[in-house]
């Protein structure tokens, strides 16, 4: 199936924990100060992708160092060439593979990441940019957000002698509703060979990842909410584009908006998109649908009225 | 010679990066697009490759103005890139994987001033050749660019928006003082600018031109109000006047 343009909105919550940590400034969840909103690094979210495909037995171009011993003491694309040298009973060395046109494609039918969000790999005499055709901005949260007052937390390392541990900060968010937006292009498709499995795996992935690969303490507690992507028709003039800002949060049972603390705690208001979504509904081609049960069906309806078959849900 | 139109269209989206070409390990970032970065934008729009626009959107052929029509702030953001010094293939160095682990950089976002829901950016442009103008028009009207639009790095997905295409312009050298609705090069004032109440004058070093290998070959201050909509300034270089929809507007091309 051919790549189309196409837009994503994903939500997901954090309950109780530091979903994207500024390093500058003691780990502390990252912030925009001003506005009080909650913010995470597109990077952050690719990573918790990457780590499920890794964990599905999938090769990975981004890794971390621990994921992968031999990544640091071998040459990664060394092991990547004699592995293509094995499957294509090829005998090429390192220079020969940089000025490889079949070398490079292997390459890139071999890293779903690479076809997905880019890379820089060295090619020919220095390095080739692949700009990924999915891309996503940082998230932020649809609310004020409150970090709980720093727990000191004290720690013993492994390999320390003296009986005393170390003393560091512990931050979290109480609540946090967090919005990404994120393109696909299909001219940016074409020069990574990206396929439409690839947007049905990056689909799932979305879904999935998160409640998989957030498990460790100060990651806990985030769960996937909802996930839109949108396909376009070829030269239609009507995007959806970034609808985070039509999203109206209405805080329930006593609660405001600077109180957040569950998704329990407040409803979701789709009208605005919908209405957006009518304004380019000409131009859709397709759209896939994931919406967590507790967010009910509201937007599945008002896509469902205004889409028709051309909503798939999964 | 009958005057080639000028193409009037907005850049959006929730926040940018353009980062400043003369920081090294921390990423700072203009205010506002430089002319280098509107130009990549217009190319990839217009589906040009990464080395082929450098001619077509020179200063010699290709005239560009931007104006700021949403206050911006600042907002740092310590980030984790991959230490990629050294080369991948070369024993013992390299780590475009992730292999040499990670390097922290400070990132300086642009995000719109509290109370905006994005940014918004103001583009002029007008060419030596008719028939590009009318391309470009066609993928601001069509509302496909070929290459997404970006506000400085991949990771600020934005739009644009067409506003207008006008024959209604003019460029000539103006002897009075006039409200520049663009960002201004230092080098077109004859005189310093009216500091009213209020008024913010920032001057940044830009790019203004890269060559086909992507090398910087002209710079250049330009002036911007960081408080207001425009700069009343006495100007020796030459003056841009445009009346499209309700707006009148003075500018000058970046330069």
């Amino acid at each position: 199936m051919a790549i189309h343009d196409g837009d994503i909105l994903y939500l997901y919550d954090a309950k109780l924990t530091n979903p994207n940590g500024d390093p500058d400034d003691e780990n502390r969840p990252r912030m925009d100060e001003a506005t009080g909103r909650n913010l995470v690094s597109d990077v952050r979210l690719k990573r918790y992708l990457r780590d499920y495909w890794l964990d599905a037995g999938e090769d990975i171009w981004v890794r971390r160092t621990e994921q992968d011993e031999t990544t640091s003491s071998k040459q990664r694309m060394s092991v990547l060439l004699s592995d293509y040298n094995r499957d294509n009973g090829a005998n090429l060395n390192e220079r020969q593979a940089r000025q490889s046109r079949e070398f490079k494609d292997w390459l890139l039918r071999r890293l779903r990441d690479v076809r997905l969000f880019g890379a820089t790999m060295p090619m020919e005499n220095t390095s080739v940019t692949f700009t990924g055709p999915v891309q996503f901005s940082w998230g932020y949260s649809l609310h004020r957000v409150e970090i709980n007052n720093s727990a000191t937390i004290s720690s013993h390392f492994a390999g320390r002698e003296n009986e005393y541990g170390t003393f560091g900060k512990d931050w979290r968010v109480h609540y946090s509703l967090l919005a990404f937006y994120g393109i696909v292009s299909k001219s940016r498709a074409r020069h990574t060979g990206l396929t439409d499995e690839d947007l049905t795996a990056l689909d799932e992935a979305m879904v999935r990842a998160i409640p998989q690969q957030a498990t460790t303490r100060s990651k806990i507690g985030q769960t996937p909410r909802l996930y839109l992507r949108v396909e376009y028709e070829d030269g239609s003039a009507l995007r959806l584009g970034d609808v985070r800002e039509d999203l109206v949060l209405t805080p329930q049972d006593g609660k405001t908006l600077d109180t957040l603390r569950d998704i329990r705690d407040f409803s979701l208001g789709y009208d605005r998109v919908l209405e957006r979504v009518r304004a380019v509904e000409d131009s859709i081609v397709r759209t896939r649908l994931w919406a967590h049960p507790e967010l009910g069906d509201a937007f599945e309806c008002g896509l469902q009225e205004r889409l028709g078959d051309r909503l798939e849900t999964f | 010679m009958p005057q080639n139109p000028l193409i009037v269209f907005d850049l959006c989206g929730a926040y940018g990066m353009f980062r400043k070409f003369y920081t090294n390990s921390s990423s700072l970032s203009y205010p506002f697009p430089p002319r280098t970065t509107v130009a990549g934008l217009i190319a990839g729009m217009m589906g040009y490759e990464r080395d082929e626009y450098a001619e077509d959107l020179g200063l010699e052929r290709c005239h560009i103005a931007l104006s700021v029509r949403v206050p911006v702030r600042r907002v740092m953001q310590q980030v984790n890139y991959l230490m990629t010094e050294g080369h991948v293939w070369t024993g013992g160095a390299g780590g475009f994987d992730g292999s040499k682990g990670p390097i922290q950089v400070p990132l300086e976002w642009i995000f719109p001033e509290v109370g905006y829901r994005e940014l918004r950016y103001r583009i002029y442009v007008t060419h030596e050749d008719r028939r590009w103008l009318e391309s470009l028009r066609e993928v601001l009207e069509s509302g496909a660019p070929v290459y997404p639009p970006y506000l400085g790095m991949s990771e600020c997905p934005g739009r644009v928006e067409h506003v207008a295409s006008t024959e209604d312009w003019s460029l000539g050298r103006r002897g009075e003082e006039l409200p520049i609705s663009t960002v201004l090069p230092a080098s077109a004032l004859s005189g310093p600018p009216r500091l009213g109440a209020g008024t913010q004058i920032v001057k940044e070093r830009t790019p203004l031109a890269l060559d086909e290998r992507r090398r910087l070959i002209a710079a250049g201050d330009l002036l911007y109000n960081r408080a207001g909509p425009h700069i009343t300034a006495r100007l020796e270089s030459e003056v841009f006047e445009v009346s499209y929809q309700e707006s009148h507007e003075y500018g000058v091309f970046m330069q």
